[in-house]
């Protein structure tokens, strides 16, 4: 089965490939969509933006059949859609590639990309060697480069994205629809994926792209269609509307940034509470840096260029083979998480749900986590203690619960950030250490946890961020160090230099500069 | 805010966290809706995990019609005699399973020690120093356990599994498959029944102890750090590690408190049978996992509460004395219990 | 390099110790040996060790050695590997226990084709012995062995009666209850042996009947269960001692030890101890060290011809009460010579003439 591209160019054939009519859709006690109108086009990017909770995933899980709408109807390719199961989307030819998305691990890529429609000789014995060429065909077609036959559970994140797009591929979709797709990414990975996206789109597919990184959307988009509160309040082409008033629609509300690089203590007096000196590991070589009392360094650069190794450094998760590093001017070499936090590091990582929260665990039972002892009254454990604590934090980041005593896991993921936030101020580290930690956010919260990031600083925290979100880094960090294949290729105030600049550098096109 | 004293809950903690699935469904879409439906309930009972009461309660009305004997003193008291060696080993599960372990060893654990203080008791040594010696032996034993759990190489199912053939060789080669048959001082404990009137009732002797461990384990899992410990790493346990929790030292202290408590259950059981041989417990590995699980533990860690575990056995203590009042064999017991813990599981599931 | 060197001491360490397994398992056999009797025991219990040691002691006085074939776990493919072992390691004979029906089929044929005769104690299936080189099978006679203590229930007790039975299903269980029933005088039927029946011409009732898997414990929660049911009970027959002694000892806990007559059979010594002591009144004993000599006698004749293959033999029996306890053969005479060579001098077990299927 050769790979079709339904290519015709967009002035022949009708436009409108998907049309959602006074869609509407209810849980007990919540209107999730009311009412919406909207339409995706052929060879068009139609982004969907919204901030948690809006609605976004409800209209895509519509949209893909996972469940019906209880009003109103969708039209895909002129016929209406009457069964909704997620095989009858894909019979259809709408796909999506989840933020994670759904392989199976441990079957090759071949396998997963060709789920239940292998060839095979006479429909009895697959064909594993003709599979296998196809897949490799379909891949080339991409440029992507990766082996047909290996298991999926050894690819990367972002390989396996890109083989969830051929899996779309291979079954012929007309519509893709990717769910957050760069957050997984770093800067090189995600230009990638444009360029592939924008192939697609030359060929005619139409791609709903949601996300929350609007300097995307506005890059490649030709709509935009902002929901908020489960109803459709604008689609305009991009060219009519700049960053700001798509904010502003998908808040209600004007949204004030986190100033820039103006904490209140001038840092370059301040003095060093973390000192690099010299560190090797297997990935980094001779990695040298100051975060000072008081001061937000980002550490930027591809995923495995280092940042994630310096944190596991800071947090007692490796040994640094060569160098040392200093806290507070004294050697600091823990030999585990408990060690750090005694010492007055504390690190967020990346992955709140997975690594930094016991999910069935309440808000308090999370914050006093890291340190029981300071809540225990005589060998035993004071809840009414527990409960202050928590309390306290959850008026002072703005924590939306209820109570206390929710279960982690029942909170929104910004909220969850923020009782991540909360553990690490109750550890009264000195030095925080965070990992991504606005992946995956929306833009409200987003502010939010710059704005709380800086307030750490001025208390004259020392907070080191690393993330492969450089946009996102510079609009709250001091300073940037920069890094590439394990080196420190550029350590500078946030101020004076720019998104293109500090890109070329962890990416590698332009020479090493000065600090 | 909330309050401290309610009923039953879900979640973990026995009633420290409020985890209705409907919470989640609803934050998911709209954030402010959340405020808005659940202030009129602010304390979810969850009504799914009572379901062992309902259960028993129709049990209870149902074999009472068939036989007028059932709802006697007599045969009340011998449930709560059969539950209760039982009992403890099930609350020691409990809180193993809370932490993301379990313990299979238990049977022949409880084996080993009772036979250490037969034996030192057959040759005469005091009363004493023979039960110090037997619940030092199975804390050894849960050390050992908690030691090899807790290098992470192998799951604990494996490890316990391995110690509990290795405890059956050791008993019938210390005993050479014959039971001790007087165990002297630990019969006159708990061989009888306890005073009469207030504050013992005369219920059986086994009760007390029982009665003490449950409520140290609620006492445990609510207000020492130690059982925060164990939630925290059986919810997550790279979270736990994270949070500065020494996991690897957490598990063997749970490992070696599950070993104390299995030393008590030795001497209680011996001492009720008045025998220490290698049959004395067997299956109880299973038995305690399944009260647990039926008091709504779950198998991969971070739920779970002492009050509910024992709902678990007073329906397992129930099922067994019921189905043969109600004139079934003996293996329609085992039928029943089967349907049970399935439905136990099912239940769970639904209430994630 | 840590992790290596530990593997290496591991691996070394276990193939020493396989070694050292192999050389300590292999079986002297002394110039002087008739040869190697092989002797299978069907579990931990510690009657099985007595079957063995009685075998032991009279194989030392007709030149034979034995080697012991455990089966800790009661596993049926433990077996079959022990009779494969045994005939690998070149015994002249296999005797002991066999741990059930299919079991001793594929236990026969094996000897079978390999023809080593083959003695077991306690066949699950007498169609067996018509096969090639099996020398016989010993056991009690299942239902005349409980009818004494039927019989002794019938003339000492009024009311109602329980028993508690062993494993069901293999055949013996219920074999004793109905010989035990018999003995009673209980009309109906007997053979499937369930309540409630009328006794002794009608003074007696048995009213229940629940199992004790052989074990004390089990027998415990057996008897608080139907003591809870049947408050007035009047008499107890537990099909071995092991339970017995659970049984009384509950009966002591609900203060019912002097009202329920408890009887039962075996002979162990905890059972004679019980009979002297008053609360176990009455006990049908059978010695499994005699059983074991037996076997060997047995074995010896055959494979000197002296008699045929095939034969059912019933194994010695005595009733005991507290009056001519003296009287039981005990399970541990294999340690006294003089009773060694007396049972020995005794003249052979006569087979019996039709076994019944």
């Amino acid at each position: 089965m050769a790979v079709v591209v339904t290519g015709s160019p967009l002035s022949a054939s009708p436009p409108g490939l998907l049309h959602a009519e006074h869609v509407s859709k209810h849980f007990p006690g919540v209107q999730a969509l009311r009412d919406i109108d909207f339409t995706v086009d052929r060879g068009e990017v139609h982004a969907l933006v919204g901030q948690n909770g809006a609605g976004k995933s409800t209209l895509v899980k519509c949209i893909s059949g996972v469940h019906p709408p209880d009003g109103g109807r969708i039209t895909f390719d002129g016929r209406e859609v009457t069964t909704y199961s997620p095989k009858h989307a894909y019979d259809l030819g709408i796909a999506v590639v989840h933020q994670r998305p759904q392989l199976l691990p441990w079957l090759s890529v071949t396998e997963n990309v060709m789920l239940g429609q292998l060839p095979a000789h006479r429909g009895l014995v697959i064909d594993r060697r003709k599979a296998n060429e196809l897949t490799r065909d379909l891949l080339a077609r991409l440029r992507l480069d990766i082996d047909p036959k290996m298991p999926v559970a050894y690819l990367s994140a972002p390989e396996r994205q890109q083989v969830a797009i051929a899996k779309a591929l291979y079954r012929q979709a007309k519509l893709l629809i990717l769910d957050e797709p760069t957050a997984a990414l770093d800067a090189q990975r995600s230009e990638h994926l444009f360029s592939l996206v924008e192939g697609l789109v030359r060929e005619g597919m139409g791609v709903l792209y949601v996300s929350h990184h609007l300097e995307e959307i506005f890059r490649f988009a030709n709509r935009v269609t902002v929901l908020r509160d489960g109803q459709l309040v604008a689609t305009q082409p991009i060219s009519e509307l700049s960053q700001e008033q798509v904010v502003t629609l998908m808040a209600g509300h004007r949204i004030t940034q986190a100033s820039i690089g103006e904490s209140a203590a001038t840092t370059a007096e301040a003095s060093p509470a973390l000192e690099f000196s010299h560190i090797g590991t297997g990935v980094l070589h001779d990695v040298d840096f100051v975060v000072r009392q008081g001061e937000v360094v980002g550490v930027a650069g591809l995923i495995g260029a280092g940042g994630h190794d310096i944190a596991k450094l800071l947090f007692g998760l490796d040994r640094p083979t060569a160098g040392r590093v200093a806290l507070r001017g004294k050697t600091y070499d823990p030999r585990g998480p408990k060690q750090a936090i005694r010492r007055g590091v504390f690190m967020i990582p990346e992955d709140p749900t997975r690594d930094g929260l016991v999910p069935v665990l309440s808000v308090a039972q999370n914050v006093t986590l890291v340190s029981l002892k300071a809540i225990t009254r005589r060998g035993v454990l004071s809840l009414r203690r527990e409960r202050e604590v928590a309390n306290h934090f959850v008026g002072e980041l703005s924590i939306t619960t209820s109570s206390v005593r929710t279960a982690v896991r029942n909170l929104s993921g910004g909220n969850q950030q923020k009782v991540l936030l909360a553990k690490a101020l109750n550890s009264k580290a000195e030095v925080l250490v965070l990992e991504e930690p606005t992946q995956g956010v929306d833009v409200h919260a987003k502010a939010e946890i710059h704005r709380i990031v800086r307030d750490l600083a001025g208390r004259g925290k020392a907070v080191m961020v690393v993330s492969t979100d450089i946009r996102d880094l510079l609009q709250f960090v001091d300073r940037i160090v920069a890094l590439r294949a394990g080196r420190v290729v550029t350590d500078v105030p946030a101020r004076t230099t720019s998104y293109a600049q500090i890109l070329d550098l962890t990416v590698g096109s332009v020479a090493v500069q000065g600090s | 805010m909330s309050t401290e004293s309610e009923g039953v809950k879900s979640g973990a903690s026995d009633g420290l966290v409020d985890s209705s699935a409907t919470e989640q469904v609803l934050s998911d879409v709209v954030p402010g809706a959340r405020r808005g439906f659940a202030a009129g309930r602010s304390k979810n009972v969850d009504i799914y995990s009572l379901w062992p009461i309902a259960v028993m309660v129709l049990i209870i009305i149902a074999t009472s019609f068939k036989s007028s004997r059932f709802l006697s003193v007599y045969n009340f008291e011998n449930i709560l005699s059969q539950a209760s060696p039982l009992g403890i080993v099930t609350m020691g599960q409990c809180i193993l399973l809370i932490s993301g372990g379990l313990d299979l060893s238990v049977g022949y654990n409880i084996a080993f020690s009772s036979i250490i203080t037969g034996l030192l008791l057959e040759h005469n040594a005091s009363l004493w120093l023979a039960v110090l010696a037997g619940i030092a032996a199975a804390t050894l034993v849960g050390f050992v356990n908690g030691v090899l759990a807790a290098q992470g190489r192998a799951h604990p199912f494996i490890i316990t599994l391995g110690m509990s053939i290795f405890l059956f060789g050791l008993d019938t080669q210390l005993t050479g498959g014959a039971p001790v048959n007087n165990m002297k001082g630990l019969y006159s404990a708990f061989g009888g029944y306890l005073p009469s009137g207030l504050p013992f009732f005369g219920l059986p002797a086994v009760v007390l102890p029982f009665l003490v461990v449950v409520l140290f384990t609620y006492a445990f899992l609510r207000w020492a750090p130690l059982g925060r410990r164990a939630y925290a790493i059986g919810g997550n346990e790279q979270a736990a590690y994270l949070s500065g929790i020494p996991v690897k030292l957490s598990k063997i202290y749970l490992y070696t408190l599950m070993g104390l408590m299995v030393g008590i259950t030795g001497m209680v059981l011996s001492g009720q049978i008045n025998e220490a041989s290698f049959n004395l417990a067997q299956n109880f590995e299973l038995q305690s996992i399944a009260c647990a699980v039926i008091g709504g533990t779950a198998l991969f860690g971070g739920r779970g509460g002492a009050f509910r575990s024992l709902q678990g056995v007073a329906l397992w203590g129930l099922v067994q004395n019921s189905i043969l009042f109600l004139g079934f064999t003996s293996n329609y017991q085992q039928m029943a219990l089967g349907v049970i813990i399935i439905l136990a599981v099912m239940v769970t599931r639904v209430q994630r | 390099m840590k992790s290596r060197l530990v593997r290496t001491v591991v691996a070394s360490g276990t193939i020493i110790a396989m070694v050292a397994l192999a050389l300590t398992s292999a079986t002297p056999v002394s110039a002087s040996s008739k040869g190697t009797i092989g002797f299978l025991l069907s579990g931990p219990d510690l009657y099985y060790q007595y079957g063995l040691k009685g075998a032991e002691a009279a194989a030392a006085k007709l030149g034979y050695t034995v080697k012991a074939y455990p089966n800790p776990n009661i596993s049926p493919s433990v077996e079959l590997a022990n009779v494969k072992n045994a005939i690998a390691q070149g015994v002249v004979a296999i005797d002991g226990y066999s741990v059930g029906l299919s079991t001793e089929d594929a236990t026969i044929a094996a000897a079978s084709r390999a023809n080593i005769p083959i003695f077991l104690m306690y066949g699950y299936s007498h169609k067996y012995l018509n096969q090639k080189d099996v020398v016989g099978f010993e056991q009690v006679n299942l239902s005349p062995y409980s009818y004494p203590v039927g019989a002794y229930l019938k003339a000492h007790v009024k009311g109602q009666i329980a028993v508690i039975t062993g494993q069901l299903g293999r055949g013996d269980a219920e074999g004793y209850r109905t010989g035990f029933l018999e003995g009673l005088g209980c009309k109906g039927n007997v053979t499937t042996g369930l309540p409630a029946l009328k006794c002794a011409n009608g003074s007696i009732t048995y009213v229940d009947t629940e199992t004790g898997h052989w074990l004390r414990p089990d027998a415990y929660t057996a008897m608080q269960d139907i003591i809870a049911k049947y408050p007035n009970l009047a008499g107890v027959f537990v099909e071995n001692e092991d339970m017995a002694v659970g049984a009384h000892t509950a009966l002591v806990a609900a203060h019912k030890d002097k009202q329920v007559v408890e009887v039962s059979q075996n002979g162990a010594p905890y059972g004679l101890a019980g009979v002297a002591a008053g609360w176990l009144k009455a006990s049908d004993t059978c010695s499994p060290a005699l059983e074991g000599i037996n076997s060997v006698r047995l074995i010896d004749a055959y494979i000197n011809h002296k008699i045929s293959g095939g034969k059912l033999y019933y194994s010695y029996s005595v009733f005991v009460t507290k009056a001519n306890i003296n009287k039981a053969v005990g399970w541990t005479i294999f340690s006294d010579p003089a009773a060694v060579a007396k049972y020995m001098a005794q003249p052979l077990l006569t087979p019996v003439a039709k076994p019944p299927m």
